[in-house]
């Protein structure tokens, strides 16, 4: 089984490819890539946190990885007009992983 | 109606609990914690007084104190925190507790004062035969543990007839957590912590228990946390699915050991959750994480 480290750095490459030129190309556009490129910077942002090393990173990270697969199969057979809702899928799902990735913990004593 | 008991540093993951027994009990509470806490959930409820305030205003801890029937004090900086700031960890654990006691001293000189000091305070034990007793002398390797030393002689020699001092191992949170680096102890030191919810029931207990009064206690998990730093390390990467390899533990001995906690727990009743319980509850929240 894949583990959530080795998903979140095959999501983001597959986001930086998404992410590539989109703004300028036939049917792209900036918003997008721009939103994508953002996504990008927050998932290196939390990539080194112990939750990707962990069993429940996995759920959260594979939805994700799912979504970014999905996108970037649009992306390169060139399909906008689905292009849009599949971002949006992705966004709010990127967004509940980086909330996840960003709890942490305090050890008393 | 009993006057309310005062808890210093209420707003956080212990003190909550212990306000919900202390309300369930039916006592009444009143909170003190920085203003900049959360108090979601104490705001508004029945029987809780809330009190944005600061350990160190000796003029606002002398309000708080007034009218309180007994004050549980836990308000202080904790590690890692205390580590990166010795003037303010001295400033909140040790010049906080003097303004406690003197309060104490003359509006409730008589009052009960709960003081939750640490079993860091033994510094490395690791070449004593265990388990360590209270009657063992005491040796900061820390700031945080210079500072509860401090705080125990401020209460030891105060004028305070009711005093009860807790001094309580690693307190360990049923929670999703990033794991410390390094490990707070050798791979194969002894290690003994304690549930959350058994420190706060030691400590609500320790508010009305008869025979508590003058003591000093260890408060520990108990027989069943009794195990080597790598037993615990494993178990909680196990449990959270992750690769064990990435534990680093300390490279001297750490303030971690097995406490006798007979005599508290006689006293106090808290051990109330073994080690499988915690691992059974981790499992379950882990579990509950992954179906998200």
């Amino acid at each position: 089984m894949q583990s959530g480290q080795q998903l979140l750095e095959e999501t983001i490459a597959a986001c930086q490819e998404i992410a590539q030129g989109l703004g300028s190309a036939d049917g792209g556009s900036q918003a997008w890539e721009d939103s994508v490129t953002e996504i990008v910077e927050k998932f290196e942002k939390v990539s080194g946190t112990f939750f990707f090393k962990t069993m429940p990173s996995v759920p959260v990270t594979r939805t994700c990885h799912r979504d970014a697969a999905a996108l970037l199969e649009l992306r390169r057979s060139e399909r906008w007009d689905e292009l849009g809702p599949a971002l949006t899928r992705m966004i709010a799902n990127s967004q509940k992983l980086i909330e996840k990735a960003g709890m942490k913990g305090v050890t008393l004593t | 109606m009993t006057r309310p008991v005062l808890v210093t540093g209420g707003a956080g993951s212990v003190g909550r609990r212990v306000a919900d027994r202390l309300i369930s009990s039916g006592r009444s509470v009143r909170v003190i914690d920085l203003p900049a806490m959360d108090f979601t959930g104490l705001e508004d409820r029945p029987g809780v007084e809330v009190v944005r305030g600061d350990i160190t205003d000796a003029d606002g801890v002398r309000r708080a104190v007034e009218g309180s029937g007994a004050v549980l004090h836990l308000g202080a900086v904790l590690p890692p925190n205390s580590e990166r700031d010795r003037d303010l960890t001295l400033r909140v654990n040790v010049d906080g507790t003097r303004n406690l006691v003197d309060a104490m001293e003359r509006l409730n000189p008589g009052g009960r004062l709960v003081f939750t000091s640490s079993i860091s305070t033994y510094g490395d034990t690791s070449a004593d035969e265990p388990p360590v007793r209270v009657a063992r002398g005491q040796s900061a390797i820390d700031i945080y543990a210079e500072s509860k030393i401090e705080g125990e002689r401020l209460v030891r020699e105060s004028s305070l007839t009711n005093t009860v001092v807790l001094r309580i191992a690693g307190i360990v949170v049923p929670a999703f957590l990033e794991p410390p680096d390094p490990w707070p102890f050798m791979e194969h030191q002894r290690v003994e912590m304690v549930h959350r919810d058994d420190a706060a029931d030691a400590l609500f207990a320790s508010v009305s228990a008869h025979g508590a009064g003058g003591r000093v206690f260890n408060i520990g998990g108990g027989p069943t946390w009794q195990m080597r730093g790598l037993d615990y390390v494993r178990d909680f990467y196990g449990v959270m699915g992750a690769p064990v390899e990435l534990a680093t533990y300390r490279e001297t001995p750490g303030w971690v050991d097995w406490y006798d906690t007979e005599e508290s727990q006689h006293i106090l009743r808290y051990q109330n959750r073994s080690y499988q319980d915690y691992l059974a509850e981790m499992r379950a929240l882990i579990q509950a994480m992954m179906e998200e």
